[in-house]
């Protein structure tokens, strides 16, 4: 049961669902999670798994675009980090839409809660 | 020494299916009691049951069933035929002589419906070496066809629809059953296997005929032994294709596994975990093919590969045309 | 008298539910057929959920075999409770604008609540209760948040409306979890006609919820007595008469429990169902009831003929499934008793003319479709 969001700005703070179970396997174009809540379980894409890993204690989405431009952000983030960021003229701005999007996927999906 | 279902012979066989006392036997871990006066059922289970153990009146009983013929009028001129569980008919009669057929798909209810002690597939398994192949599948994807194919060419049999995942051990249980084949497949595997004999063959089924084939002495001795899963692999039988055996990722393989389990909203956040291990520790592949010749060798080279959760990657080919 | 050169009877299930101790001197045989009778009756998880209790669920003695049947159940348990409580919480949030009280009902009321009754206990669907005059705001309310109602034939839905104590019942598109509202206890036709007001006014709020809420424990026990002993449905009456023994032994422990039913029983119109049900609490499963209530209760009954005929019926309805291989002296009784309680069923709930109807409608089978097919 997800909430429908119309807009999402850069500093509203979302976190990820309680009782997500996501498992990823190294070189796999996708993750798979299970929702504890309400005992489904999805595919997900590797930027979707970052973004619930990275969001386990909330998070915004210019809280995500920082990590990404990290110099050391972990391997899995890469994944997301080439979703992002495979065009090499991609502006911020399409990088943060490209976020954005994702996280209101999420949220509906009920993956991701919104916090305030 | 326990003695075995063959050692009553035909008349001792149909004299207790009839009586209250009913055939007692072990398949798999599961003991039965079965009790029917039809002479379809007791000629199909002395021909498909001779190698199971017997069990001793005092021993315990896991499914108590029968098949009958409803009473009333019906009898007469549309006979029907039905499946019992401790007395009573969880289903609507079937129509004609499908007694057998029955038996077979309402112990196979029993286990999916009331087993969840274990995880349960869809899913043909066989072992060699003490390692599982595990073949998820819907019905109409050849997983029958191939399962018998493999039964018969260095794999033993521990189930052709029912994998029993034990949660405690991750292992899975042996429940080795007559095996069945629907229309086609039954010319395909009857010309595979020269000395095959069919237990039962019946034509009247909504699914068009439908014929058992005794599981394999060995595979019913060896019931108790249990195997490591180490190979998931989604079978698909194409007319005229080129075999292809690819590595699927795992991420996929679970999610099929997730659509193939009976259970798996009894089990919930646990049954994630376990088929995630299974996930893990097996090689996961599509396989593709029409050719059973070619099937078969393609499976006995899989086995020969070494060691469990390697990279699916490294084992996947394919032949050209 | 028993003649004390024949065998003891059989330990079933009712004996060892009563006093687990006694599966620790069972053989397979009897672990066999206390199986048989848990799944008959629908009791195998209370049995799995007794010995776990008493430390007794992997004793030394019980089959391999059985114990994974009594863990099967308590899987199975375990995953209804936590989706019953999943539910809740889902029919809480749909109904947050109704300004009235939700009431739980049954299962779903057990489970919420933690009463011991919960123990064990599988059912598929979650019931409510609304005032009547919500009725239509939360069935638009539940339309709106997934639950469609699963009555296809226009007879029935009519039927439903006009006399029933419910909804057709709804299922959600997504979770297909099934959910009966209710708005009485009883149908409009019935012969009582407890008061839903007087439910409503005494119903204890759940902490940790906006509206939900269980029927006060002599409400909860009359409600489910009057379930058991006014329903058709008797497909589980030996674990319903389980569910209202484990209700009474909890409830009871207060004192003024016993005096306060007998009053409300009057007060809800309700005093046959607890006529039939106290004793055959006390005779099934030993229930602690009062000797003077008892008494008191007995004087309150229909005429001596039809009480004993009552009697007898609850015998074979409460008896779980025989050993198998006797002889069925049993199923002509228990048919004959089931036949009988299901006209009866149908007579104190719906008045004579559409009792006719009714049955004939059902019987041609015009109403509804939906058989069950084996698994092929």
């Amino acid at each position: 049961m997800g909430e429908v969001i119309h807009s999402l700005n850069d500093s509203a703070v979302f976190t990820t669902a309680a009782g997500l179970l996501i498992k990823q396997w190294p070189g796999e174009d996708t993750g798979v999670v299970f929702t504890t809540a309400e005992r489904k379980t999805h595919l997900i894409s590797p930027l979707a798994a970052t973004i619930l890993e990275l969001s386990r204690s909330g998070n915004s989405v210019s809280g995500l675009l920082a990590q990404w431009t990290e110099p050391d952000a972990p391997t899995a983030q890469h994944a997301g980090q080439q979703v992002l960021f495979e065009d090499e003229y991609s502006s911020e701005e399409h990088s943060r839409n490209t976020l954005s999007e994702a996280v209101q996927g999420l949220i509906q999906a009920g993956l991701l809660r919104r916090l305030g | 020494m326990t003695s075995t279902v063959g050692e009553l012979g035909y008349r001792e066989i149909c004299s207790l299916l009839r009586s209250d006392q009913g055939l007692r036997l072990k398949t798999g871990p599961f003991g039965n009691r079965i009790r029917s006066a039809l002479p379809q059922v007791a000629q199909a289970v002395a021909n498909l049951y001779g190698n199971y153990p017997l069990l001793q009146k005092d021993d315990f009983i896991d499914f108590d069933v029968g098949v009958s013929r409803p009473s009333g009028l019906r009898r007469w001129w549309q006979p029907q035929v039905s499946f019992q569980l401790d007395g009573n008919a969880p289903f609507n009669p079937l129509p004609g002589d499908q007694g057998f057929p029955l038996l077979e798909w309402g112990l196979n209810w029993c286990v999916y419906g009331m087993c969840h002690q274990y995880l349960i597939l869809h899913a043909a398994v066989l072992e060699r070496g003490g390692r599982a192949l595990i073949l998820p599948a819907p019905s109409g994807s050849g997983k029958s066809t191939l399962c018998a194919a493999l039964l018969f060419n260095g794999w033993r049999l521990l189930s052709d629809e029912l994998a029993l995942l034990d949660p405690v051990s991750g292992q899975c249980i042996a429940n080795p059953r007559p095996v069945s084949l629907k229309n086609e497949s039954i010319t395909v595997i009857g010309e595979l296997v020269s000395d095959i004999e069919f237990g039962s063959r019946v034509h009247e089924t909504s699914k068009g005929t439908v014929a058992h084939f005794a599981a394999p002495k060995a595979a019913v001795d060896s019931a108790s032994s249990p195997a490591w899963p180490a190979w998931i692999v989604l079978p698909r039988w194409q007319a005229g294709s080129a075999l292809k055996l690819q590595p699927l990722d795992k991420a996929r393989t679970l999610m099929h596994l997730v659509e193939n389990a009976f259970n798996y909203d009894v089990y919930g956040a646990e049954g994630f975990e376990l088929l995630s291990q299974v996930v893990t520790r097996s090689a996961c592949f599509s396989f593709e093919y029409s050719d059973l010749g070619e099937a078969i060798a393609c499976f006995s080279k899989l086995s020969h590969q070494a060691g469990d959760g390697l990279a699916s990657s490294s084992l996947g080919w394919s032949t050209s045309g | 008298m028993s003649n004390p050169e024949q065998p003891p009877p059989p330990v079933g299930l009712v004996q060892v539910l009563k006093q687990p101790g006694l599966a620790l001197s069972l053989k397979a045989a009897a672990w066999s057929h206390i199986l048989q009778e848990a799944r008959a009756t629908g009791l195998l998880g209370r049995l799995a959920h007794r010995l776990q209790g008493e430390g007794l669920e992997a004793l030394a003695t019980c089959p391999a075999a059985m114990q994974g049947h009594l863990r099967s159940a308590l899987r199975v348990h375990r995953a209804q409770h936590e989706e019953a409580l999943r539910e809740a919480r889902y029919i809480d949030l749909a109904l947050a604008q109704l300004d009235a009280p939700v009431v739980l009902l049954k299962g779903a009321a057990y489970v919420v609540a933690g009463l011991p009754a919960a123990a064990g206990r599988v059912f598929s669907d979650v019931d409510i209760m609304v005032p009547k005059d919500r009725l239509a705001q939360a069935e638009s309310l539940l339309a709106m948040h997934g639950w469609m109602s699963t009555e296809q034939s226009a007879y029935n839905q009519r039927y439903y409306r006009q006399w029933m104590h419910e909804l057709p019942p709804m299922q959600h598109l997504q979770r297909m979890t099934v959910l009966d509202v209710h708005h009485r206890i009883l149908p409009l036709t019935a012969r009582m006609q407890p008061h839903p007001e007087l439910m409503f006014a005494t119903a204890v709020p759940l902490p940790g919820t906006r509206h939900l809420h269980i029927l006060s424990p002599t409400d909860m026990l009359l409600h489910s007595m009057t379930h058991l002993f006014v329903n058709d449905d008797m497909s589980h009456a030996l674990r319903d008469l389980s569910d209202l023994d484990l209700l009474a032994r909890h409830f009871s422990r207060d004192e003024g429990f016993w005096p306060q039913l007998m009053t409300r029983a009057q007060e809800l119109d309700l005093v046959r169902p607890l006529w039939h049900a106290l004793p055959e609490l006390h005779r099934v499963w030993r229930t602690p009831i009062p000797t003077a209530v008892l008494q008191q209760l007995s004087a309150l009954g229909p005429r001596r003929p039809v009480a004993a005929a009552m009697r007898w019926i609850w015998r074979q309805v409460f008896a779980p499934t025989r050993p198998p291989g006797t002889r069925h002296a049993d199923s002509w009784s228990s048919a004959a008793a089931m036949a009988a309680l299901y006209l009866r069923g149908h007579w104190l709930r719906m008045p004579p003319m559409l009792l006719v109807r009714h049955l004939s409608i059902k019987a041609l089978g015009l109403h509804r479709s939906g058989t069950k097919q084996p698994p092929l």
